[in-house]
Order: C-alpha cells, then structure tokens, then sequence
C-alpha cells in the first residue's frame, strides 16, 4: 500500500493509490461508517500521517483493513481521483521528530578517506518547519544581513532512504527491528553549506566553532527537505536494501546509489535510537545518502531559467522541486 | 495572570492558577487529536484574558494539583546555548552577533513527570534551568520578531547525559565534526529531557536583566544564581528567526541561567529534582533510572556487505586492519 496526503478539488487528503487513483480515505471511512453504524473505525484520520498513527493510534494493519474494506465495498461516497489531477503533499507535515542520519554511505568517505567505520550511527534532527512535498519549491536563502556567501561552499541535496516506525518502544532487540517498521519514504537532505561557514563567527577558525557544534548544522535548517511523494509499506518493500536513488540536477544527473551500501542496517539503526530514547509511532529515521551527495558540483542557479532538484526511485517514487533563489533578496 | 494544564478526571483541563487552586475552565470537546487543538487556543492570547474574567468555576487545590507540560505536545524545543557565550566572551571586546541553537524532539514533561536515564549509562548527567518563552503567533522565518509576539514565559530544564556519548564512541571517532555534532544530540534525546512548566506567565512578569534561579537534585547538589541575560526573548527570536519558522505553542529556551549542575556518579534510585525562576515559580521531577533494563554497552553490527568491501579493499590495500570502532 501507498499511504500518501494530497491535494484535490480544493481539499488536504489522506489516501493510498490504487491502480492509477488516488482514494481518499477518510471519505471512504465515513462512508463505511455511515452505511453500517457498526463499523470499527470510528476514528476520523485528521493531519499528517504521523498524527493518525500517534494520536490517532492508526495502525498499519487497521489502515490497510481500511483500504481493503474501502475497495471491497465501494461505498456511495467513495470518494477518487485520477493521480495525474491531484498534487502530492508532505505526508508528514509539522513533524518534530525526524530523526537524520549521518554519513552510512562508504562511498563517500569510509573507503576513500578516512577507512574506519563509525562506532555507531551518527545523527542529527531535521527541523519540522524546512519540510516540503514532494513537487513544492525550495528555496534558497534570504540569508540574514550580514552574511556573507559569495565564493562558499554551494547548497546540496542527498536522496536518503527514510525509515518510518510503525510501532513503538524503546530496547528493540535487532532481530525484532523490522517488525516495528512500517514503511519507507524518501527524504531529500538539503543543506547550505555556505550559511554554515557564513555563519563562522570572526576571529574564530572552523575547527573551534566545531567545538560548539551548532554552525555545520546552521546550513542544514536554513534549506528545505522534502518528504515524499508517498509512504511505501513495508510489505510492498521487503528489502530496503534494493533501493535505487538517482538525483538530478536541473537536468544533469549528478548522483546515482543504492541502499546497499548503507554501512548501517534498517535493523541496526532502529535498535540503536531505541536504545537512546522511547521510539514512537510515526517517528522518521532518515538512512543517509546511498550515494554521493553533489557536494562538489556548483551550479549558478541565477544562470538557469528554471533550476530543479529531480530524485528518482523505481521503489518509492519521484519527486520534483523548483528551485527559487533568493540568496540576493534583501 | 498564571495559565496551568493538570490532569483532572483522566482529561486534560486548562486554569488560572489563583488563590491556592487551579481555577479550571470549561473542559474541550475530546478528540484523539486533541493537543493541537488545545495548544493553539492556548496561545491566542485574547481569549485567555476574557476567559480570566469569567466567574470561578470548578477549582482544583494545588496540592492535589496535577500538572502537566503547560504547553501539550510541543512540536518544536529549542534550546539556545548561553553560557557558552559568557565564558567565550569573558574579558573580550566582541560582541556576539548571534546565538547557537539546538532544535530539540518532544521531550517535554511537566512536573511529576520523569526524566529516564539508561541505568547502565547514567555516568556524567548534567541538568540546567532556563526561562523558555512560549511563541504567540506565526513567525514566518526571517521576519522581524516584536514581543507581542511571545505568548509568556515558563521554566524549561535540560537533561543531558554526557556519559552516553562515552558509553556508545568508539575509542577514536571517526570524523571529529560527526562526532561532535553527533554526540551533542545524542546527549538531549533522552525521554523526558526538557521538563517544562509549572505554568505560564506572562513576558513582564521577570526582570530580564537580573534573574534569580535555583536548581536542585535531591541529595546531589544545589546551585544558585543571580543571573544577567546576554540578551531579551525579542533579540533571541530574532537572531534564530532567519533559521525557523514559529508557529503558536513553539517553546524556545533562552539559555542557561545556572551553572551546570554535575551528576557524576550514576544514579541508583529515583531522585527528586527542583527548578526555581523567581517571578514564574518552582517546577518540580523526578530523575528516574528504573525504566530501562539494558545493562550492556552498546556495539555496533555492520551490514555484511560493508565488512565484504573492507576485506576486499584490505586485501587490495595491504593494510592493516582499520579501527573499526569498538
């Protein structure tokens, strides 16, 4: 199943797909529920996908006997759209726990320069206020007055294969791991590297602000993530690790990876946050790049007419977003 | 004017905290998803002070009282670093021009709930108080910040446990900047970390410029201070607004008011802790390292495909073994 939020005829929706459509699936439990006042599902789905499996206490399985009941009895106010007319939304809009892995990708750096693995997942946390869906614009700067980012580091984007747990606890031994997962999504890491070294505070070199931990990821809250375009069930993936991620850059395919090389398992990953804190329903962990992460690429986007960031996953979909650079605004 | 949320009758309730009991208003339409709801009417202002002014309905005493995190579920905990600064800039002429910060996940409790710590790892705990204001309205990012903007200011503690960081490093981190920022985080995730509350007052209830606070661990240590703010909740949410956007019920912390208070033996047993801010009040909890069961040190498993890449570029390389953490 593909659990997804969308937008048609003017409203926010909580669907999945199925064969071509989108099916609005809170229309469809109201209608159940109005055909048979015995219907089990009395809870309305309302906001982010997070929200109906922490507030809600939706489950996988009750939202997929849902959708199995919706499409066995096509109820009166079934309510569909074609997929080509409505617009993909964040499905986890407002999310404050979206947990960020860090550099699980030998390719990068293990093999190449530094050789020794990391002694445990390395994370931090993406802020709920820079996510996005799947096709809305990102947005580059205004950076605050004074900042200085001529001739830094350019901004870059990584697809990263996203973890969503399905049901929580805290102590997950390894071998349990995946039973608490209940789908996957793609998250585009984006960061501006160049706020983060403007950022930099005068008379101070890199490596002492470092010591203070909080510049590197200036650069990380000052740039949109999108999220999307819709969660696929654990069932439908079975092996994560079959991933492909191809992100293209305006145009011009600049990474190509798959989830194989995380250094890290989906498994080793939820034991190890379940060790730190109490896992909750909805919680995202995000697996870091499966690829490079276009680090060193520079493109000028106030040459190009219409710049975009375009990921594609055979496994969990595409995403497209515009790119608006407002670096220069005052 | 103190604005409190307490469990009462297995419900949350709102109330005015006055004359020795909670004044509760008239109880929400009860829906699973109920904390939005309620946050966002918390924080619209005008209807608060209309609501003061009705005639006292039900009343809860104090100290039967209750209380929860007074704002339900916050979505967004920043904390912002102060301290930091002051011993940065002891004896120089600079003058910060802004302010790190650290968003944080929904840790918040309220008293009588519990900050848990692994057992096995509560080995360096360290605990701080600040003034935490609570965002009013929608901020959009980069805009400029006026203090009507803030909704009203309650006391936030932060818990970390440094000795976690240790426990899970391996003996040489494998890039310093990783695991440095890596480690600042795994240190503030703990369930239960920012207690906050016990109420809401209002901006001009403290004098920024002189601030007395208390910070208490039951038979651990006690610290007091007469504190300076660097800077006003105006000027922080300016310097962070370029960052985040805020929407009603964001709670920010402003910075450490005490110093650290040092936990360096692990704690064996459930422990009270106090947090004073004169001018807000005393919120109360509790350290507790009964929840987890672990006893091991954590080691990490890596995917057989990554220990088949290192043996082959090993092989290739004629290296010796790398570190591979523990």
């Amino acid at each position: 199943m593909k659990l997804l939020r969308f937008e048609a005829d003017g409203a926010k929706r909580i669907g999945f797909l199925h064969r071509g459509r989108a099916i609005d699936l809170e229309a469809g439990r109201r209608a159940l529920a109005e055909e048979n006042p015995a219907c089990p599902w009395d809870v309305p789905l309302q906001g982010g996908i997070h929200d109906i499996m922490r507030r809600g206490g939706w489950t996988l399985d009750n939202l997929r006997a849902l959708a199995d009941a919706v499409l066995e009895s096509e109820p009166s106010g079934l309510v569909d759209f074609d997929v080509n007319d409505i617009r993909f939304l964040n499905p986890v809009p407002g999310h404050s726990r979206i947990f960020t892995c860090r550099g699980l990708n030998p390719n990068t750096l293990w093999t190449q320069h530094v050789f020794a693995l990391p002694a445990y997942p390395t994370f931090d946390l993406a802020t709920r206020t820079g996510l996005i869906g799947p096709h809305d614009p990102t947005v580059l700067g205004p950076y605050p007055p004074g900042y200085e980012y001529e001739n830094q580091a350019p901004p870059s984007w990584c697809p990263e294969l996203t973890v969503v747990i399905g049901k929580g606890g805290h102590e997950i031994p390894r071998d349990q791991a995946l039973a608490h997962v209940a789908g996957y999504t793609i998250f585009i890491d984006g960061a501006d590297l160049g706020t983060s070294l403007a950022a930099h505070r005068p008379g101070y070199s890199p490596e002492e602000c470092l010591r203070f931990g909080t510049e590197p990821t200036y650069g990380r809250w000052c740039l949109n993530h999108a999220i999307g375009p819709w969660i696929t069930t654990a069932d439908e993936l079975p092996d994560p690790y079959s991933v492909e991620f191809t992100l293209i850059d305006s145009g011009l395919v600049i990474d190509h990876g798959y989830a194989t090389s995380l250094i890290f398992g989906v498994d080793e990953v939820v034991h190890f946050f379940s060790r730190l804190l109490t896992l909750e329903p909805g919680d995202l962990i995000t697996m870091s790049s499966p690829g490079f992460d276009g680090l060193f690429f520079r493109p000028d986007y106030r040459d190009q007419p219409d710049p975009y960031i375009r990921v594609h996953s055979p496994q969990l979909g595409n995403t497209l977003n515009p790119i608006v650079d407002r670096r220069h605004a005052s | 004017m103190k604005l409190a949320l307490i469990h009462h009758g297995g419900t949350l309730r709102a109330g005015f905290v006055k004359d020795g009991a909670v004044q509760l208003l008239p109880a929400e339409e009860r829906t699973p998803y109920s904390p939005s709801p309620i946050r966002r009417q918390l924080c619209e202002k005008a209807t608060w002070q209309s609501l003061e002014h009705q005639p006292p309905g039900e009343s809860v005493p104090l100290a039967q009282a209750r209380f929860t995190a007074p704002v339900p579920d916050p979505s967004f905990l920043a904390e912002v670093d102060r301290l930091t600064y002051l011993a940065e800039y002891a004896g120089s002429p600079h003058v910060p021009e802004y302010r790190p910060v650290r968003p944080l996940p929904d840790t918040a409790i309220g008293s009588h709930g519990g900050t848990f710590l692994p057992p096995s790892l509560a080995r360096l705990l360290h605990v701080d108080v600040q003034i935490a204001c609570v965002v009013g309205r929608e901020i959009p990012r980069g805009t400029v910040v006026s203090m009507a903007d803030i909704f009203g200011l309650t006391i936030m503690a932060s818990c970390r446990e440094f000795g976690l960081a240790q426990a899970v490093e391996g003996p040489l981190p494998f890039i310093t900047r990783d695991a440095g920022i890596a480690r600042m985080w795994l240190c503030r995730y703990l369930d239960g970390s920012h207690p906050l509350g016990p109420w809401i007052v209002p901006v001009d209830s403290i004098d920024f410029n002189a601030v007395n606070a208390m910070l208490e661990v039951e038979e651990v240590g006690l610290k007091e201070s007469l504190a300076v703010h660097a800077f006003n909740p105006v000027h922080t949410l300016s310097q962070v607004s370029p960052l985040f956007a805020f929407q009603p019920g964001d709670v920010i912390g402003l910075g450490a008011l005490t110093e650290e208070l040092v936990i360096r033996e692990p704690l064996s047993k459930t422990v009270g802790a106090r947090a004073a801010i004169d001018g807000i009040g005393v919120l109360s909890w509790r350290i507790d390292t009964s929840r987890w069961d672990s006893t091991s040190t954590y080691r990490p498993q890596y995917r057989d495909s990554v220990d088949r890449a290192l043996q082959f570029h090993r092989s290739r390389k004629g290296s010796p073994p790398a570190q591979t953490g523990k």
